[in-house]
């Protein structure tokens, strides 16, 4: 088990910069999600870890050693690829052993490692068969177990999950899971599913166009996100956002005000802002912002509605006989001022709600 | 160690050992030691069956008489062998005596392959040949070769249909006109051939070169005698298109009474055949005798030999009589020796006497070079005559021919500027090679530059060494004309005069432009018909439902499988006017039968249906390949879209078969572009070289028009360029076709 | 009936297209059955005569010191053939993964290079390739033969197998280098197994190519003991007259090998030709 540290690592094709300059350190026995947009550098990340990528400039160290120029089967690091990249020629058996049996260990030590991370994974009764003999799922395992077999000191996922239906990956989240516990091994995990990253990781990394936009732990990328870009990218659905400017010492935006919230008070006249507000903190009921129900994406007890007003679409969470709402009905929205995010016109984060109470638990619950 | 430098040295290790044993048996038993180890010496020939029979035997004799000389003997297939000795002679690789013909004599003198023997050889040896084998061996005041046997035309006759051969060309007619009909000849000969047409054009008094150099191919002789075939064919007594193998079958069935042949001819006759020999009649026109050439064989010491000694012993020992009387009864082969001849078993021997009576009145072939474009210009004409020209028209395209086709006499150049330019070139390459290098480093690419070459480098060495610089070494030929053996600098002059078209026009048969379009319709229609039926029957197997798919698709495969060479001429015989398959099968359904090579579309629709035989399997496989990979649910999806099996076929498989297709296209033209195969063996450019291609031009220029090894380089290089700016095109269509994908 | 003629259709074409393919190739068979030694191509191609005498005359052939000539030169011939398919594919596999996998600077040059090798008129290669054989004392040698074969093989067997390697997903070689595989480990055990199809037919293309070749042959050897059959079948080919029989007897015994070859590799040869250029 070992730590895992970049400093300042880029990564450029030329003019192209896929990777600008992230600073992040992993603790050893951590899980850590990287994730973001497709294309912002989370893979080319994970795969510079892994030695697969050159690194342009900074450096990368695993338990505190340099590995940058080291080959990827020097840096004792395990990989499950999205493709799972089982060698079709090889039966599983075949498939686990082979890094094995690369690194020369001893026949019978082979066999029991197999049969080990085999019986782990459930998958004994697959071991004579080829990869395309096997389902998505068993794929899979048989991904897993040939970077488990070799005990490696860093586990590096890339999208494992991505091929498979969504029943499967809720299930295999929960074996990654429980492997993780189990082993303690130190895991980067990089996905573009942030409930994956907040189901998963024991600290989330936000990447957004090879920038690092966030680290820290899910609850508190939810409550406290960093910036615009982060708020946005974690919590399901997404954050509303309406863009207004400050006005009579209030957010105001197309018909739409909001007192500012404590803190934020002293901002000036025609300030430019972003208010953001997250679906179960938008409450229907007299007095809020009229509009017309566009969308009820129903779940039987609890809905989504997707409501135009004047400043713009903002999608509520809403409970019980709220949830029976139709299309076409006009309801009233109201925005807290309390639970209120607001970013400045650069994106950063001015103030969130103060506090990370129990309505926002169980909102990532029910995600 | 190579085999040739470990044998030496095996050699040389069992010389010391052997000596070593000489001089111990020397002082012990006082024994000679002179010749204790034996000499190995090569020679080459081109025998087969009964003539190397013979030949394995003397050889057995001549070792069993001179313990201290080994033969190892060499033979050749034909077709290569003059080329071969061309080559491996001057390279020091070549055999230390060697057996041919006197053809080529000329040329081998001049360049140094043969040593002249007159001065090694005794006059009473020389006067033990027959006199008119001897003289066609003298060149440039040398004699180069001892006589071993000579072949010569004369007439076979069926002695069931002929009682008794005719004296004079007007019997001939007679006889032969008499013997004619339904389906049977009087005279069967391949007439297109100039050697076989030599005893008219000679009897007819033909020249073959006056005095002061000019050819004689429209001289009032030489005019004479085309007429004569002409009349032959006209009055159907010569069987139309005459090919070897056409007249043999005749003859075999009766339906030939007559044929000109030579002694090999015996051997192809069948059993139940009675026939006999007799000399060529006297032509009626002039009473001079029908003349043919006379092919001397004769064995020939290599200027190069490392044995000359014992070469020239086993020469003289294969030219004396106990060899000639075993070439005679065990090859069947008119013997040159004299002393052979009073041999009673050669006396009764009425066959080879036929052939020895005729060598009175046969010709040697003329030694000089421009004989060879005597052969191609003759041949011309004799097609056009046996087509229907006027004998005056036909003499005068030969002699045309035959004067386009001497070698350039381009002036020498200094290469000077011409060295200084490549040398410059090479700079200026070496230059942009270093700056290159310079910028990968500066770079940093070093370390990929090195990986990826540290992979490539063994392909990509083997490529340059044995691929590039061999072209290159080829191309530079195109600056040089080739004459006896020596390459004379001469610049652009080659590429002038392809280009420049000084001798031929533009629309005529042999210019590079004539060829071109005819090269470029080759291609073309090639590959249309490649693809379509390669697809058509692609799509065919690829039905999910067809039964018997293994049988057909094996069945399909097998053209590929089979050495095209035989397949090649088989195709050949089935287009043949009068005895061909394919004009059999029109026969039957009622149609006139086709002159097929006898006029340019149907000659090339020959080469086409031949080539597209031989390459529909690959664009099939290709196709079924590509085809296999297109997912199924695609048509599905188009079928729910409404389309139709043709909207399907366009908008599905056409589309996604591109990206596998394209490439074996483009790969496909180049291959055909160059194929030169199909044309040298089916249609061999009939007629008139209309339907040779540009590559099949260059053959010729390099092995059949004197050697002119610069100029068939300078056609190459155009080929190349050709290529080279059509791969650019192509590349770019490759280019978009992958942006489809 | 139009269900009848709907399934029959397929057939007629197919059959008449086997027919079009099997015509000259009875004949071959025909002329070989014969028992004599004359090209007959009038008839029906169906054989009258059935006589192996052609075969055996052709397959027991002795030279003077009584070596048996035909096995020497199929063996010659195998042998030839074979360790160019080896050579060639050792050299066209390594450089189609380099062309393949690895960017580096003059990686388009070579590639280009190899291409343009195609479109050379091999006429004018004859004579300079005799003086490098010579310069390198391999004249009178089948290594020599397979050094010209072989790398006359390479540009277009290279070509083959980038196509073929650019379709095997890169992952593959990642999770070997992962694993703890070198570069050439990963070659060796993940790569080369995975592109076999595409071996297999670039293989029996190089086959073909050394088994078919016989002016080269022709000219550089000089020992009837090291002819190969290509060689040795047109001995059957003379100056005034061809020993037909014998050539198509030759010819059949020349051929049998190759489609051998060709039917039991028939399921590779129709996914590996292709597979390369359409998958990507």
């Amino acid at each position: 088990m070992a730590s895992v540290e970049l400093e300042k690592v880029r990564k450029s094709f030329g003019d192209a910069h896929i990777v600008k300059g992230v600073s992040l350190s992993v603790a050893t026995g951590e899980f850590l999600v990287l994730v973001g947009p497709s294309g912002c550098g989370k893979s080319t990340c994970l795969r510079m870890i892994a030695g697969l990528e050159e690194i342009t400039s900074g450096d990368i160290r695993i338990d505190g050693q340099r590995v940058n120029d080291l080959a990827p089967r020097d840096r004792d690091i395990g990989m499950v690829f999205q493709s799972y990249a089982l060698y079709p020629h090889m039966t599983v058996k075949e498939n686990l052993a082979f890094g094995l049996t690369l690194r020369k260990v001893p026949k019978t030590e082979i066999d029991a490692r197999v049969n080990e991370a085999a019986k782990m994974l459930e998958i004994e009764p697959l071991l004579a068969r080829r990869p395309k003999e096997l389902s998505g799922g068993q794929r899979q395992r048989v991904a897993i177990g040939r970077s488990i077999v070799r005990r490696p000191q860093v586990f590096l996922f890339d999208e494992p999950l991505s091929n498979l239906d969504a029943a499967l990956r809720v299930q295999m989240r929960a074996e990654i899971l429980s492997l993780h516990r189990r082993l303690g091994t130190t895991m980067v995990y990089v996905t573009h599913d942030q409930v994956e990253a907040m189901t998963l990781a024991t600290r989330i990394a936000v990447l957004n166009e090879g920038v690092l936009q966030q680290v820290g732990p899910p609850a508190e990328l939810f409550h406290h996100p960093a910036n615009r870009f982060v708020a946005g990218f974690i919590g399901s659905p997404s954050m509303n956002f309406f863009d207004g400017v400050v006005a009579h010492g209030a957010f105001e935006s197309n018909g739409l005000t909001v007192a500012l919230p404590v803190g934020v008070q002293g901002l000036a006249e025609g300030t430019p802002l972003t208010l953001g507000i997250r679906p179960h903190d938008v409450t229907l009921g007299e007095g809020g912002a009229m509009g017309g129900i566009q969308v009820v994406e129903s779940m039987g007890w609890e809905a989504f509605l997707h409501v135009q007003i004047a400043a713009g679409r903002v999608v509520a969470r809403v409970e019980g006989a709220l949830a029976q709402s139709k299309s076409g009905d006009r309801v009233s929205v109201k925005i807290d001022s309390a639970r209120i995010h607001l970013f400045d016109a650069d994106g950063r984060t001015l103030v969130s709600p103060q506090d990370a109470g129990e309505r926002g638990l169980s909102a990532r619950a029910s995600a | 160690m190579n085999a040739l430098g470990f044998s030496r040295a095996r050699n040389a290790n069992r010389k010391r050992f052997l000596m070593a044993l000489a001089l111990l048996l020397s002082v012990t038993s006082l024994a000679p030691v002179a010749n204790a180890s034996p000499v190995t010496i090569r020679l080459w020939h081109s025998y087969r069956g009964g003539e190397q029979q013979a030949l394995d035997e003397s050889v057995k004799r001549f070792e069993a008489a001179h313990p201290d000389i080994r033969v190892e003997s060499l033979a050749n297939p034909y077709e290569s062998f003059a080329s071969k000795l061309s080559t491996a002679i001057p390279n020091d690789n070549g055999p230390d005596l060697f057996i041919f013909a006197d053809d080529r004599l000329g040329g081998w003198a001049k360049t140094g392959i043969v040593a002249p023997l007159d001065g090694k050889v005794g006059a009473a040896k020389w006067a033990s040949f027959l006199p008119q084998t001897v003289k066609p061996l003298s060149f440039d005041g040398h004699i180069w070769g001892l006589p071993l046997a000579f072949k010569t035309l004369a007439l076979f006759y069926n002695t069931a249909l002929v009682k008794a051969p005719p004296k004079t060309t007007d019997e001939l007619v007679r006889l032969a006109q008499s013997r004619t009909g339904s389906g049977s000849f009087g005279l069967a000969y391949t007439a297109d051939n100039f050697f076989n047409h030599a005893p008219w054009y000679l009897g007819f008094g033909g020249v073959l070169f006056y005095p002061d150099g000019r050819v004689g191919l429209s001289s009032p002789g030489a005019i004479q005698s085309f007429a004569f075939v002409q009349d032959l064919s006209r009055r159907g007594i010569l069987p139309k298109e005459p090919d070897d193998a056409t007249v043999t079958r005749l003859f075999n069935q009766g339906h030939a009474a007559m044929v000109i042949d030579g002694p090999w001819f015996a051997a192809e006759i069948d059993r139940s055949i009675h026939y006999a020999v007799a000399p060529l009649p006297v032509v009626s026109a002039t009473g001079k005798p029908a003349s043919p050439f006379l092919n001397d064989e004769a064995v020939y010491v290599s200027a190069k030999a490392l044995h000359p000694r014992e070469a020239l012993l086993l020469a003289e020992y294969l030219a004396g009589t106990e060899s000639a009387l075993i070439r005679a009864a065990v090859g069947r082969q008119v013997v040159a020796s004299k002393a052979a001849w009073t041999d009673p078993r050669l006396q009764h021997d009425l066959f080879l006497n036929a052939f020895r009576q005729q060598a009175e009145t046969a010709v040697p072939i003329p030694k000089r070079s421009e004989m060879l474009d005597v052969w191609e210009a003759g041949k011309l004409a004799l097609k056009m005559v046996l087509r229907g020209s006027t004998p005056k028209a036909a003499a005068l395209a030969a002699e045309h021919r035959f004067y386009a086709i001497n070698p350039l006499s381009a002036p020498a150049k200094s290469p000077l500027p011409y060295l200084f330019l490549l040398f410059g070139l090479a700079l200026g390459i070496l230059a942009l090679v270093i700056r290159w290098l310079a910028g990968v480093a500066r770079r940093g690419e070093g370390k990929r530059f090195r990986l990826g070459w540290s992979w490539a480098a063994p392909a990509m060495i083997a490529t340059f060494i044995l691929i590039f610089v061999p072209f290159a070494i080829g191309l530079g030929l195109s600056f040089f004309r080739h004459h006896e053996g020596h390459f004379i600098f001469i610049g652009w002059a080659n590429f002038g005069d392809i280009l420049g078209q000084h001798r031929f026009r533009l629309t005529e048969p042999l210019s590079f432009y004539y060829s071109l379009v005819v090269t470029v319709a080759w291609t073309v229609v090639n590959l249309a018909i490649h693809v379509t039926l390669g697809l058509g029957l692609a799509l065919l197997l690829n039905k999910p439902t067809l039964k018997l798919k293994a049988v057909y698709r094996v069945l399909l495969i097998i053209p590929w499988a089979v050495p095209n060479y035989i397949t090649a001429l088989l195709w050949k015989g089935m287009f043949h006017e009068q005895f061909g398959a394919i004009n059999a099968m029109l026969k039957l359904l009622g149609l006139h039968p086709v002159a097929w090579f006898s006029s340019f579309g149907t000659a090339f629709f020959a080469d086409v249906c031949t080539n597209a035989w031989l390459g529909f399997p690959f664009m099939m496989v290709v196709c079924l390949g590509a085809l296999q990979s297109i997912p199924r649910d695609l048509y599905e999806a188009a079928e729910v879209d409404g389309a139709g099996a043709w909207a399907q076929f366009r908008h599905v498989t056409l589309p996604l078969l591109q990206p596998a297709l394209i490439p074996a296209v483009l790969l496909g033209m180049v291959w055909t572009f160059n194929a030169f195969n199909v044309i040298y063996l089916v249609s061999g450019g009939a007629p008139d070289n209309r339907t040779d291609i540009l590559i099949a031009e260059a053959y010729r220029w390099a092995f059949q028009r004197q050697e002119q090894f610069g100029y068939a380089a300078a056609y190459a290089a155009l080929i190349f360029v050709i290529l080279l700016g059509w791969s650019v095109v192509s590349q770019r269509i490759a280019r978009r076709a992958e942006a489809v994908r | 009936m139009r269900k009848l003629w709907r399934d029959a259709w397929p057939h007629a074409v197919l059959v008449l297209a086997s027919v079009f393919a099997l015509y000259p190739v009875l004949w071959v068979v025909k002329i070989a059955l014969s028992g004599s030694q004359q090209l007959d191509s009038s008839a029906s191609p169906i054989p009258h005569v059935f006589s192996l005498a052609n075969f055996t005359m052709v397959a027991t052939q002795v030279d003077g010191a009584g070596h048996w000539l035909f096995g020497r030169q199929l063996f010659n011939s195998l042998a030839v053939a074979i360790a160019t398919t080896v050579v060639g594919l050792l050299l066209a596999c390594t450089a189609a993964y380099a062309f393949s996998r690895f960017r580096f600077p003059g990686r388009e040059a070579g590639l280009a290079s190899l291409l343009l090798t195609q479109v050379f008129p091999g006429i004018v290669m004859m004579i300079p390739l005799y003086l490098i054989l010579k310069s390198v004392h391999l004249l009178n040698s089948l290594t020599g033969l397979v050094v010209v074969y072989a790398s006359t093989s390479v540009p277009f067997s290279t070509w083959m197998l980038k196509g073929y390697f650019d379709t095997i997903p890169k992952e593959m070689e990642e999770s070997a280098y992962v694993d703890g595989a070198s570069r050439w480990t990963t070659f060796l055990r993940v790569v080369l197994p995975l592109a076999r199809p595409a071996l297999v037919v670039t293989a029996l293309f190089s086959f073909m190519t050394a088994w078919n070749e016989f002016i080269l042959a022709a000219t550089l050897l000089n020992d009837q003991t090291l002819f190969t059959l290509p060689v040795a079948l047109q001995r059957y080919v003379g100056e005034f007259q061809t020993d037909w029989g014998s050539f198509a007897a030759g010819a059949i015994f020349t051929s049998i090998p190759v489609m051998i070859l060709f039917y039991a590799l028939q399921k590779h040869l129709v996914g590996g030709l292709t597979a390369g250029s359409v998958k990507g």
